[in-house]
C-alpha cells in the first residue's frame, strides 16, 4: 500500500489509528500487537506471500540476537554468532537484489549460457529491513541492546511508516519509546503535528515530485544527441524530483510515526544548501549516512587508527598531511564505505560509479581541509561573504547533480552521453530538440516550466524546511539546526489552518495512486 | 565515588588538550554542553581521531555503538568516567 493512495489515507490509516488508541486505553501491549498486525497487512498489500519472508527474516535475526545476548561472557562465540547472523542476512539480500542481475549480466556477455534472462520479484524494503536488523545484531554484541522482547522487536522492524524506505532506525532509540506508557496516550498535539507533516510530505510527493516524472523520463530514456538545454532540464528536474520525492516520503513517515505517539530521527535537512560535500551527507538521507558511518566507516577507520597507534605511528593532524597517512586514515575508509553505500542502492555499475564519485568528492574535500590554504570561515566583507557562500553551495550542488545523473541513468554509457549533452557537445537546442521533446513545442509551456524550476530553487535554497517549520513541537529525535526567521514557525493559527487545509486539498485532488516512491526500489 | 577516579574538571582539561592537538587550534574552549555542531571541523572523520586519542590517553576502549551516541562533551566525559571506574574494579 502506498502512502500516496486514497485507500491508505481514507481507509487503512484511520482504522489503524482508531484501533491503536482504542486498545491502548485498555492495554498498551495489545496496542503494540495491533500495530504489528496492521503493519503485516500493510506489507502484504503488495505480494502476500512475501509476508513470510519478512516474518522469517525477523525470526532469524531475533533468534541470532537472543543467542548473542546469551553468550555474553564468551567473546569468541559471540563473534561467530554475529558473523553467522550477518552472513544469513547478506545471503538473503544478495539473492533477491544482486544474484539474478549478475547472472543475466554474465549471460549477456556470453560468459555463461542462459536460455532466457531470469528474474525474481524483489521484496519491497528488503534493503531497509535487512540493514536495520544487521545493525541490531551488531548492537547486541556491542552490549547496547538491553531488552529483547519479541513483540517490541517485531514492532521495531515492521512498524509500517518506516518499513519500506526508512528512516533507518536504531534499536536503542525506539525501544525506550515502545516501553514508555506516554507513547500510548492519545494527544491532540500529536494528531495535529503528525497530520501537518504528513500533508506537507504528500504535497511534496504528488504535486511537486510527480510533476517532473515526464520531463525526467523524456531526457533520460533517450540520451542520443541530447542537446544542452534538454540535458540540463532533465538533470535539474531529476535532482528536484529526487529531493521532493524522498524528503516528501520521509516527512510522511515521520508524520505517521507522530500520529502513533512515536518520534523518528530526521532524514533530511535542506541538503542542497550544503556548502561542501561532507556537509551534504550530513543533510541528505541522514539516517543512511548515520548507518554507514556507524557500521562501516567507523569500524574500518577505528581499526586502522588503532593499528597505527599500536605500531607507534601518529594519527594526529600532522600524520594526515603525509600521503601515506592521508591514504590509510582518510581515503581508504571513505572509498570503502561509499562504494558499498553506492551498491546498497542496487545491482548496477551506475550505482558503483555514483559511490565512487562521492568517495572522490569527499576525499577531495578532506584533502582540501588538510592541505589547502587556511582561509577564515567567514570573510570580513559582506559582499565577499555572499559570493563565497554562493560559490561553495553552487560547486557542491554541481557535483551532486553530476553524480545524480549516474544514479538515474540506465547504464554508465547513457550517463556519460547525458553528461556530454550537458556540456553542449550535441548542440544547444533548435528544431531538432523541439521535435525530440514534444512537450516543448509550445513556447509558453517552456516559459512556465522555467518559472516552476526557478520557484522551486528559491524554496529549496532559501525557505525553511518542513522540520524547521514544526521545530517547536520537536518532530524528530535528532535536532535540526534552526536558521530561519521566527515568521515561518508553524503554529495553531487560522492562517496556518487555511494554508495546511489548502495544501491537503490540492494534494488529495492530485492523488492518482499510480506513482511509487523512488526509494521503494532500493 | 571512587577517589582514585579523575573528576569531571580534570577530564575536561585533558580533553581540551586532546582537542587542541587534533584540531590544531589552541583557541577551542570546551564546555560539557558543546556538541559536534559547535566546533567547525568536528565531523565524522575527526570524531574517529578524537575517539582514538581519548582511548590512548585514558587507556580505555569504546564499543562501536558508544562512539555514535556521544551527544556532547559532557556525555563523553561521563563515558570516560564510567570506563575508568570499570577499569579500577
Amino acid at each position: 500500500m502506498l502512502f500516496n493512495s486514497l485507500s491508505f489515507i481514507l481507509f487503512f490509516l484511520p482504522v489503524a489509528l482508531a484501533g491503536f488508541y482504542a486498545l491502548a486505553a485498555w492495554n498498551s501491549r495489545w496496542a503494540a500487537a495491533w500495530l504489528v498486525a496492521v503493519s503485516f497487512v500493510f506489507y502484504s498489500w503488495w505480494t502476500a506471500s512475501l509476508v513470510f519472508l519478512l516474518a522469517g527474516s525477523i525470526a532469524f535475526n531475533f533468534l541470532c540476537g537472543a543467542l548473542i545476548l546469551r553468550a555474553q561472557q564468551r567473546e569468541a562465540l559471540q563473534s561467530w554468532l554475529l558473523r553467522l547472523g550477518i552472513c544469513g542476512d547478506l545471503l538473503l539480500i544478495i539473492y533477491y537484489k544482486y544474484f539474478f542481475g549478475l547472472l543475466n549480466w554474465l549471460g549477456f556477455h556470453g560468459l555463461i549460457s542462459l536460455s532466457h534472462p531470469y528474474s525474481v520479484v524483489m521484496p519491497l524494503g528488503i534493503s531497509f529491513f535487512t540493514f536495520t536488523q544487521i545493525g541490531y545484531l551488531v548492537d547486541c554484541k556491542g552490549g547496547v541492546v538491553k531488552t529483547n522482547r519479541l513483540l517490541d522487536y517485531c514492532l521495531f522492524v515492521t512498524f509500517f511508516p518506516h518499513l519500506i524506505a526508512g528512516p533507518i532506525l536504531h534499536h536503542r532509540e525506539m525501544m525506550p519509546q515502545f516501553a514508555d506508557p506516554k507513547t500510548y496516550r492519545f494527544r491532540w498535539e500529536n494528531l495535529a503535528v503528525g497530520t501537518a507533516l504528513f500533508v506537507i510530505g504528500l504535497f511534496k510527493k504528488v504535486v511537486i515530485a510527480d510533476y517532473f516524472i515526464m520531463f525526467v523520463s523524456d531526457a533520460f530514456n533517450d540520451t542520443h544527441g541530447l542537446p544542452f538545454f534538454n540535458a540540463w532540464d532533465g538533470a535539474l528536474s531529476y535532482s528536484l524530483q529526487l529531493y521532493f520525492d524522498f524528503s516528501g516520503y520521509s516527512d510522511m513517515a515521520i508524520g505517521l510515526a507522530i500520529l502513533f505517539g512515536l518520534r523518528f530521527p530526521a532524514n533530511f535537512n535542506s541538503p542542497y544548501r550544503a556548502a561542501n560535500i561532507i556537509d551534504y551527507w550530513q543533510r541528505f538521507h541522514m539516517t543512511l549516512t548515520r548507518y554507514i558511518t556507524l557500521y562501516l566507516y567507523n569500524p574500518v577507520a577505528l581499526w586502522i587508527s588503532r593499528r597505527r597507534m599500536a605500531q607507534g605511528k601518529s594519527v594526529s593532524r600532522k600524520a594526515i598531511s603525509t600521503p601515506e597517512g592521508f591514504f590509510s586514515l582518510i581515503a581508504f575508509p571513505t572509498f570503502f564505505s561509499l562504494i558499498l553505500a553506492g551498491i546498497w542502492h542496487g545491482a548496477g555499475l551506475t550505482f558503483v560509479v555514483f559511490g565512487l564519485l562521492h568517495a572522490v568528492y569527499l576525499t577531495i574535500n578532506h584533502a582540501w581541509r588538510s592541505f589547502g590554504p587556511r582561509v577564515p570561515e567567514t570573510p570580513p566583507h559582506p559582499v565577499l561573504r555572499i559570493t563565497t557562500t554562493v560559490g561553495k553551495v553552487g560547486l557542491t550542488y554541481l557535483a551532486v547533480v553530476v553524480a545524480q545523473v549516474f544514479f538515474r541513468a540506465s547504464s554508465v554509457r547513457d550517463a556519460v552521453r547525458f553528461l556530454k549533452g550537458m556540456t553542449g557537445a550535441y548542440g544547444f537546442s533548435g528544431h531538432a530538440a523541439e521535435a525530440w521533446t514534444p512537450r516543448f513545442i509550445n513556447p509558453h509551456l517552456v516559459l512556465l516550466h522555467g518559472f516552476v524550476l526557478a520557484g522551486l530553487y528559491i524554496v529549496v535554497w532559501t525557505m525553511p524546511n518542513s522540520l524547521q517549520l514544526l521545530d517547536k513541537y520537536k518532530p524528530t529525535l535528532t535536532e535540526i539546526r534552526l536558521n530561519s526567521p521566527i515568521l515561518f514557525e508553524c503554529k495553531p493559527t487560522v492562517v496556518w489552518a487555511v494554508v495546511l487545509g489548502l495544501v491537503s486539498a490540492v494534494a488529495l485532488l492530485e492523488i492518482t495512486g499510480m506513482t511509487e516512491f523512488i526509494y521503494f526500489r532500493f | 565515588m571512587n577517589p582514585n577516579v579523575m573528576n569531571t574538571k580534570e577530564i575536561l582539561e585533558q580533553l581540551t588538550e586532546i582537542f587542541h592537538q587534533i584540531f590544531d587550534d589552541e583557541s577551542i574552549v570546551l564546555t560539557p554542553e558543546k556538541t559536534a555542531a559547535d566546533i567547525a571541523d568536528w565531523d565524522s572523520f575527526n570524531h574517529i581521531n578524537i575517539i582514538v586519542a581519548v582511548e590512548e590517553h585514558f587507556g580505555i576502549k569504546f564499543q562501536t555503538a558508544e562512539t555514535e551516541e556521544l551527544k556532547n562533551v559532557g556525555h563523553l566525559i561521563e563515558l570516560i568516567q564510567q570506563k575508568l571506574e570499570a577499569e579500577k574494579r
